[in-house]
């Protein structure tokens, strides 16, 4: 027990997670030449495009020090806002934390949301300037930063380069020295929070989780504290590269078990293990169910694979508790699904995996945040709202309230006045402005999730030249002054490209996606007239004159293979679109609304 | 009836409008028409069809020198007499016209030119990077017009910055060599060329669609009046004086084409040479074959069969389609029987309209079938 060391990592994307963690496996000798493989914790290609680890996953690394072995377990985190509960079950599964800073880039939001978490939950905090070996590296500059933040030693910090190795060994020391030793808790009754889950299909769900009291057999009953259920721990052990099977893990173990649960939202991340057999009565404190906060249609390209895209979902659903999904018909689209979704970067994973894993085509429609709507007759009685559509009559509801975050920017002091411009034309309330460094500003805002599902961040990057690091998290719901807005293509309703949208900003919004409309629909055979409105009011409206143009001057000789299959493409092209009334609609028109400012 | 085309694939410049394959080191071309001859007189033999026209284009065919006429028409001579081609055609351009190459011509019996003359605007010349100015096209209309009856001016429309009095004014330039026949092609930026590049960058004057369709119409109107038939979206011809060679191509009319990235259209199959003047060369002496076949489905036929009648004035005769594709008429006709500013579907007969015309791409593509739907509809 006093030999186990329970550790993450805390880092900004890129600032070096992922090559440290495989430079501590090999000094550990956990991998050998053979297994190592590039950038080994990200293991799905999706992680691996966008440089950032979605689901964390633990490894234990086996290492001698001073003549004692010592059992290390590296516990990874997501690296993205999305999925920050996940993350802070994974903080709350350990003892200690490297605060891991890349020296050139100095210390970001997440770097610091991430931190408070690990603060909270007491863990000690081993700060590394990573990437020493860089050219533009601002050691001592960083070291700054970081002492103003965590208010320790100057020689607290440590330095290191996950490329070249310096500082590894003497590192692992200072995790084995620093990071305290699991408190032992044997004799009390069996408790373990699941920090991840994954979804093997031969398997079942294999649930992660770090043991905090007692000891747990394999073959015991136990339950899921959430909801009580019985299940038998067919197989239990320890995260190596690969799993290696254990009869038997005991209070400040990491590990995993499979109990032949078939899916993955049966087991939830938070939840607390304990023994069917002398049951503890207090579940671990922390746990949460979390709920997706953005929502949008997913409906499939040709309606033939409506029942397709039900068995990809719900194979996704499988691996991923997080992505809800019931059916729903669009007028404009017809049969698909309403999709809950953790965040944006959420969504586009999820989109991104059903096209490219699971080959199928499909429309994504307008992505919108939960609003609550309370109406007259019982203005006490919640309605959650996930689709425009489904907006009550006008006249019968009481009030709307929309989800809002708090919200931390790290910026140069020289971007400070517009990225605050950009958050009060998006609604926000500017908390709290602090100087970290002379050179680093932290500032704290309230804002309305929905002003940040539209393209919130490309605009933070540009206006800060990328020197904006951005994290959130949710803080509740309020009444909003919310309309929907619906479009037509001429004269016809298309439901999919309804939006809910602050009174204030409808008529910009209406205005600025009409003139995007009529940049993604082409030329047709007969005029078109996009118009934005609210109820039966027009708000803004453009007009896509008729096709005058589409010939092709010479076609000659060998030209006509090639031209034929010019135009059987074209017409290829022409079926991926959506039919309104007469009006032909493509796919990335149901995205307009996202690209309103490219 | 049947053609053979004879490639020239040099240029000594790069047009900005063009995505045509051509090579500019002309030092290669002795060699090359060597080589070409040798390919002439296997395919003749291999494709003993009842040639009737012979067609030189490019690139630049006016590059050819007495010398090359000589040889190729000595290995044509071997296996079919010269004198059975009723149309011999070649496409000039206006820098290499003198009397002294009309001459040459004459001497080789060629009696129809097809003269890249595209504008009479030195500014347009320029921005096209043509090699030649309107005084040389002029000269060149000249002497061609004096010296042929059979003869056709390529003028191109919708150029940057031209306005439909500079269209009406290059009309009025052309007509007053009275042609009998001329082809008049509306700018196409083809992806990858010089002017694709430029209009979506530097350029702003790209005309507009309606202006563009206007300046079709006026082509179309004007040159009625002169008694001549627009019988294909980019050709105008008085009666009897269509290109021959060309409308072979358009009714599937068997043809023989001959150099690098030449096709030919033989037994409902295409081939297609290889793109490459420097392989050409180097697979003929070596006896090593340079087409490949490109058998055609049913279903591509039939496309084929849409795109082309329907570009012409003729248009999509059912009563001619072939037999296997009765079953289609109906799709056909389901498509087209409803009244349109587009088409007229006219008694089994569908012709495009000016306007239908101008959309044609869109219209063909529309009713083009896939593999699927074709196999659904003809059964
Ligand atoms: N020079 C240098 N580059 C590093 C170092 N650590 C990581 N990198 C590079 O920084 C980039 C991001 O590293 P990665 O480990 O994927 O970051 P993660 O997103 O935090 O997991 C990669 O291109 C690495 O090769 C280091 O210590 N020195
Ligand atoms: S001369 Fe003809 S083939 Fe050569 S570049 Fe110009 S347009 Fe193209």
């Amino acid at each position: 027990m006093k030999n186990i060391r329970n550790f993450c990592i805390i880092a900004h994307i890129d600032h070096g997670k992922s090559t440290l963690a495989d430079r501590l496996l090999e000094h550990t000798n956990t991998i050998t030449d053979r297994e190592r493989q590039d950038q080994l914790l990200d293991d799905m290609d999706l992680e691996r495009e966008r440089g950032i680890t979605i689901k964390s996953h633990a490894i234990q690394m086996d290492y001698f020090f001073e003549g004692q072995p010592y059992i290390l377990n590296l516990i990874d985190t997501p690296g993205h806002v999305d999925f920050s509960y996940e993350v802070s079950r994974s903080i709350a599964s350990c003892e200690g934390a490297l605060l891991l800073v890349d020296a050139t880039q100095g210390i970001q939001a997440q770097t610091i949301s991430n931190l408070y978490l690990a603060m909270d939950n007491d863990l000690e905090i081993i700060p590394v300037v990573n990437k020493v070996d860089m050219e533009g590296a601002m050691i001592e500059e960083v070291k700054d930063q970081i002492i103003d933040l965590l208010g320790c030693a100057h020689e607290d910090i440590l330095e290191a380069s996950g490329k070249t190795g310096i500082g590894i060994e003497n590192l692992l020391h200072h995790i084995i020295r620093r990071i305290p030793a699991p408190k032992s808790h044997d004799d009390q009754p069996f408790r373990a929070m699941i920090f991840d889950s994954v979804f093997n299909p031969f398997r079942g769900v294999i649930a992660y989780f770090r043991i905090f009291d007692g000891q747990i057999k394999k073959g015991q009953k136990i339950k899921l504290f959430s909801t009580q259920k019985e299940y038998n721990a067919d197989e239990i052990g320890i995260l190596k590269l690969k799993p290696l099977e254990k009869q038997e893990l005991k209070s400040g173990d990491v590990g995993y078990i499979i109990t032949g649960v078939k899916q993955a939202k049966e087991i939830k991340v938070g939840d607390t293990i304990i023994a069917s057999e002398n049951p503890s009565l207090e579940p671990l404190k922390g746990f949460e169910d979390v709920k997706p906060m953005v929502f949008a249609g997913i409906y499939p390209i040709d309606s033939d694979d409506y029942e397709d895209l039900r068995d990809s979902l719900e194979k996704l659903h499988l691996n991923d508790a997080s992505l809800v999904f019931e059916p729903e018909t669009s007028i404009a689209l017809g049969f698909g699904f309403r999709c809950g979704f953790l965040g944006l970067l959420h969504l586009e994973i999820i989109s991104e995996r059903l096209e490219r894993e699971f080959d199928q085509s499909i429309i994504v429609t307008v992505p919108q945040v939960s609003y609550h709507c309370y109406l007259n007759k019982d203005p006490n009685k919640k309605l959650e709202l996930h689709n425009p559509s489904d907006l009550p009559d006008i006249t019968t509801i009481n009030r709307l309230e929309e989800p809002w975050i708090k919200a931390q920017i790290i910026t140069k002091p020289d971007y400070i006045g517009t990225l605050i411009g950009l958050c009060m034309e998006k609604r926000g309330i500017l908390l709290n402005q602090v100087y970290l460094t002379t050179s680093r500003v932290e500032l704290t805002f309230e804002l309305p999730l929905a002003e940040i599902v539209f393209d919130f961040y490309d605009k933070l990057k540009s206006i800060s030249k990328g020197y904006a690091s951005f994290d959130y998290h949710i803080i509740g719901y309020r009444q909003g002054d919310l309309v929907k807005m619906d479009i037509k293509l001429n004269a016809e309703n298309v439901d999919a490209l309804s939006a809910m949208i602050h009174r204030d900003k409808a008529y910009e919004f209406g205005r600025k996606l009409c003139e995007k409309l009529k940049e993604l629909i082409p030329k047709q055979q007969f005029v078109i007239a996009i118009q934005a409105a609210i109820g039966m009011k027009i708000i803004a409206r453009e007009t896509i004159s008729a096709m005058r143009k589409d010939v092709t001057a010479k076609c000659y000789g060998g030209d006509i293979s090639r031209k034929r299959k010019l135009l059987e493409k074209q017409k290829k092209g022409k079926k991926k679109m959506r039919q309104f009334g007469k009006v032909e609609v493509p796919q990335e028109a149901f995205l307009a609304v996202l690209k309103l400012n490219d | 009836m049947a053609g053979i085309y004879v490639h020239i694939p040099f240029c000594e410049q790069v047009c900005a409008y063009c995505n045509f394959y051509f090579i500019t080191s002309v030092k290669w071309l002795d060699d090359y028409i060597n080589a070409l001859c040798i390919d002439i007189a296997q395919q003749i033999q291999t494709f003993p069809l009842a040639y009737e026209t012979l067609y030189f284009g490019g690139g630049t065919p006016s590059f050819l020198k007495e010398k090359h006429f000589e040889l190729i028409y000595n290995t044509i001579n071997k296996y079919r007499s010269i004198d059975s081609f009723h149309e011999i055609n070649i496409e000039c351009n206006p820098e290499h016209i003198d009397l002294a190459y009309i001459q040459v011509l004459k001497k080789f019996g060629i009696n129809r030119v097809n003269l890249g003359v595209q504008s009479f605007d030195d500014m347009d010349l320029k921005r096209l990077k043509r090699n030649h100015d309107a005084l040389q096209s002029l000269n060149a209309c000249d002497l061609i017009a004096t010296h042929f009856d059979n003869f056709s001016f390529d003028l191109m429309y919708s150029l940057p910055y031209q306005s439909l009095a500079d269209w009406d004014k290059n009309l009025s330039k052309v007509l007053e060599f009275h042609p009998n026949h001329l082809s008049c092609y509306n700018l196409t930026l083809e992806e990858k060329t010089a002017l694709k590049h430029q209009m979506s960058h530097q350029l702003k004057g790209s005309t507009d669609e309606s202006l563009s369709f206007e300046m079709f119409q006026l082509l179309h109107f004007r040159l009625r009046e002169e008694g001549m038939i627009h019988y294909e979206i980019s050709n105008l011809a008085k009666l009897g004086f269509e290109a021959k060679h060309n409308l072979g191509y358009w009714q599937h009319k068997p043809y023989l084409g001959i150099g690098p990235s030449a096709h030919s259209f033989i037994d409902g199959k295409r081939f297609h040479t290889i793109a490459h003047v420097k392989h050409y060369i180097q697979h003929i002496y070596k006896n090593e074959s340079v087409t490949e076949i490109e058998k055609l489905t049913d279903r591509d036929f039939f496309n084929e069969i849409l795109l082309l009648r329907l570009r012409t004035k003729e248009g999509l005769d059912l009563n001619t389609l072939p037999q296997k594709f009765d079953a289609l008429k109906t799709y056909l006709l389901e498509f087209f029987n409803v009244k349109s500013p587009y088409w007229i579907c006219d008694e089994n007969k569908i012709c495009l309209t000016l306007n239908g015309w101008f959309i044609s791409d869109h219209i063909i593509s529309e009713i083009m079938l896939d593999e699927a739907e074709f196999e659904k509809r003809r059964n």
